[in-house]
């Protein structure tokens, strides 16, 4: 008892400090906590290279701080579990891009994007077809000509299948009645790129980030883009619209929250991303990677993505690679 | 031109970019020396610090970091026969029998001077011949990338001292176990089971490390020798200049063929020390003594993965395409800081280019200086008793791979496959074999069927490309050979009984 006594005093100091270390600190506003970027890109990839440029403007208009968190793995299966699981309270996001709304179709795994809520759509990638430098091919409408005259020695490719790429070679042959889909995947863009300057395969699909360094010194050609009107920054490529093809392919990257998140903090947080985007450097990131602004609301951004994960989900069954869930 | 190279030079040896390289060329030799850690997992896990750096600065203590690990991943292979690369692989091979005849010493000076030389000639080609070069990277696709893959998967089968056949079983296990994940050719997932982390397949880091290093600690641990120090005379003197002067066309012509593989956008020094590997026994003397301590079975291999650097940067400069997974982080340094690898840098950034150059020079000398002040010290650590040295390697392979990816999946496999490795170690069947069908089985299927999706599916492709036909010969004879000569030593010995027993 004596004991106990003895120990009482310091006790009481340890619980009174106790108490005041574990009162929350005066509630500023949300946010008020650091705010974690979920991506599923490693060091380098385009959803972290995103995020690392929104972290300073971000944490700026913020007042908190911002970390960058990559859970790269299952193509971005792993990622999204790890989301799912996060606290809906504002401050823990993910960042994501449209082939987490196609890639689910065709591993049958169990999330995609439209799982989450839309937080904010921040920047478009398009989709162009490219050929090489010196290709005698002007537009796509050339490149389906030459291809319906020598269907075996002309080959379109891409990344893997599944890949958006494919999925608009799939539509562009569809649509002009080429009959057999013989789209050479690759592995990466990388691989994909040395073939088409090698010359194994005459067309490839991708994006200009990818290849804006051989446009400039012209040993790529970039021949169509997928968006619905010609791009400022690269007025003398034709769209696929204006050429009677009735097909747009566009990657997205945006960020979306966990299920549960109040609207409030999904508004609020949408508002600070789009002052963020605002920074002159970022914008300075976007146009060095030719990337065009995005920005949609959180309703947009939830409609889209509910929207384009049925549409895709029913091209890639027609594909035939749809995976059984 | 002289006015970038005058540029690049200063901001090489100035004080900041030597002071970057050498915390890049000690982190790198710690980094390739731990299991578990590669030469591209050292770089991406200082890409982060890289944030804040010029461009260039950034760029040369990356390249320091490669250019040490690719030596000290030899270091553990010769040591503890548990590769710290994934190039070094195959430097277990002679390497490690050549430490438990007390010559460790001498082994790894071999790596280390090889290593230094073929980096050496391999900068020396890179600086001279980058567009040459880059065209040679062009002219190989799918039919050659299959012919290459194929070639490397011949060497399995020289890998059964025992059996030919249980060899060639274990790299078709490794083969099988790469189909699980995406196939990026159908889109369908395969073997995954529903489970998520396997959608990508098994992390190759993992599954070498597992079958490799994890499998051998528990190999040793199982020797009743094990408890107590290692036994038998330490030698930490290094090579002489008379054991070494007989290897120097070997290392010459194997730095010129590290070099042409490092091009290759996707093989790398894994795939070169491979094959330097496998032509240096085919052309040597002594070929018997491969797999029981050849200094040249140490040599080859070493000194391609070093020139293999430098060939990875070829594509990277020519046309900003990774050639091989190290070169991908040094991209994605130049993305972050907005720099955009590719043709035009040596128009828009020549200083970056020539500061590169003049790095893989300063980083070479750097790894020289370190390898060698710690060759006694190495020799001496591993001396330790055996039960501390393991426990301590197991506890870095698992935070190795746990740093990987932050899951602990990779653990987990690597844990699984070190069980694997070590029962197929008890029957006979090579756990390294089962590495390289893992590891060439996917280029193996890809490129087959990309090359066949072109040529229509006509198989006559492989035929028709020169470069493919060649390296497809070359394979040929790979495989046949060990079993003419097996075949007819069974007969000899079948007309001529020996003497005695």
């Amino acid at each position: 008892m004596h004991r106990l006594m003895k120990h009482m005093n310091l006790l009481v100091v340890l619980l009174v400090v106790g108490v005041f270390v574990a009162t929350p600190a005066p509630a500023k506003d949300f946010p008020n906590k650091p705010i974690s970027l979920v991506t599923w890109s490693s060091p380098g990839g385009g959803g972290d290279v995103l995020g690392r440029n929104l972290q300073k403007p971000l944490s700026r208009v913020a007042g908190v701080r911002v970390i960058i968190v990559n859970k790269p793995g299952g193509s971005g299966a792993v990622a999204m579990e790890y989301a799912e699981k996060m606290k809906p309270d504002g401050h823990q996001l993910l960042i994501v891009t449209l082939s987490g709304i196609i890639t689910p179709h065709v591993a049958g795994t169990r999330l995609s994007v439209a799982d989450f809520k839309g937080l904010v759509r921040v920047q478009l990638d398009p989709e162009v077809l490219m050929v090489k430098g010196d290709s005698p091919y002007k537009n796509a409408k050339d490149a389906v000509a030459a291809k319906l005259a020598n269907p075996d020695n002309i080959k379109f490719a891409g990344a893997f299948l599944g890949n958006l790429d494919s999925l608009l070679c799939y539509q562009l042959f569809k649509a002009s009645g080429i009959e057999k889909y013989d789209y050479v995947p690759f592995s990466g863009g990388g691989e994909a790129m040395t073939a088409l300057l090698g010359g194994h395969v005459q067309v490839l699909f991708g994006n200009p980030s990818e290849v804006a360094p051989q446009v400039e010194a012209g040993q790529i050609r970039l021949i169509s883009i997928a968006t619905p009107e010609r791009l400022p920054g690269l007025p003398n490529v034709p769209t696929l619209k204006e050429q009677g093809y009735d097909i747009e392919g566009v990657l997205w990257r945006g960020i979306v929250a966990p299920k549960g998140t109040p609207d409030d903090r999904v508004m609020k947080m949408n508002q600070l991303v789009k002052e963020a985007m605002q920074d002159p450097e970022f914008i300075k990131y976007t146009e060095r990677s030719q990337l065009s602004d995005g920005y949609l609301t959180p309703e947009q951004f939830h409609q889209n993505n509910q929207k384009q994960y049925k549409e895709y989900g029913e091209i890639i069954e027609k594909m035939g690679i749809k995976k059984k869930k | 031109m002289l006015e970038n190279m005058i540029l690049g030079f200063r901001e090489a040896f100035s004080w900041q970019g030597l002071g970057l390289m050498f915390l890049g060329s000690v982190w790198g030799f710690i980094g390739g020396a731990l299991p578990g850690v590669q030469a591209s997992t050292a770089m991406a896990l200082i890409l982060p610090l890289t944030w804040t750096m010029p461009p260039g600065g950034a760029l040369m203590m990356l390249a320091a970091v490669y250019v040490s690990a690719e030596y000290s991943g030899s270091v553990p292979a010769i040591l503890i026969r548990t590769p710290g690369t994934s190039a070094a692989l195959v430097t277990t091979f002679d390497g490690y029998p050549l430490h438990q005849q007390g010559k460790g010493g001498k082994a790894l000076s071999i790596s280390l001077f090889g290593g230094g030389i073929g980096q050496i000639i391999g900068n020396i080609l890179l600086v001279a011949m980058v567009l040459p070069l880059s065209r040679v990277a062009l002219a190989f696709g799918p039919p050659e990338f299959f012919a290459l893959a194929i070639f490397g998967l011949t060497l399995v089968a020289s890998l059964g001292e025992k059996s030919v056949s249980k060899a060639l079983i274990s790299g078709a296990l490794g083969v099988a176990f790469a189909t699980i994940g995406l196939d990026p050719l159908s889109g369908t997932v395969r073997f995954t089971f529903g489970v998520s982390y396997l959608v990508d397949g098994f992390e190759t880091v993992a599954v070498l490390v597992g079958l490799l290093a994890v499998s051998e600690i528990f190999i040793q641990a199982r020797d009743a020798r094990s408890v107590g120090k290692f036994s038998g005379a330490i030698s930490t003197t290094l090579v002489t200049w008379a054991e070494f002067k007989p290897m120097l066309f070997l290392i010459s012509w194997t730095s010129v063929l590290g070099m042409f593989i490092g091009v290759l956008p996707g093989a790398g020094a894994t795939i070169a020390s491979l094959v330097a590997y496998s032509e240096a026994k085919r052309w040597s003397k002594h070929p018997e003594m491969f797999g029981k301590g050849s200094y040249e079975g140490v040599a080859a291999p070493e000194t391609a993965n070093n020139s293999a650097i430098s060939g990875a940067m070829v594509p990277m400069l020519a046309f900003g395409v990774p050639g091989s997974g190290s070169a991908a982080i040094m991209i994605a340094a130049l993305m972050l800081h907005g720099v955009t690898p590719g043709p035009m840098l040596f128009i828009k950034n020549p200083e970056i280019v020539y500061g590169l150059f003049f790095a893989l020079f300063i980083a070479t000398f750097m790894m020289l200086v370190m390898g060698l002040v710690s060759i006694r010290p190495l020799i001496k650590l591993v001396s330790v008793p055996k039960p501390a040295l393991l426990s301590c390697i197991l506890a870095l392979v698992f935070v190795g791979m746990y740093t990987h990816n932050a899951s602990l999946f990779n653990v987990g496999t690597a844990l699984a496959f070190g069980i694997l490795g070590y029962l197929m170690n008890r029957y006979d069947f090579s756990p390294a074999a089962c590495v390289l069908g893992f590891v060439l089985g996917p280029m193996v299927e890809v490129s087959f069927r990309q090359a066949l999706i072109i040529s229509n599916k006509s198989p006559m492709i492989f035929v028709q490309r020169p470069i493919a036909l060649v390296l497809l010969v070359l394979a040929f004879l790979t495989f046949i050979v060990p079993i003419i000569r097996f075949s007819k030593g069974f007969l000899v010995a079948r007309k001529n009984p020996p003497e005695q027993v």
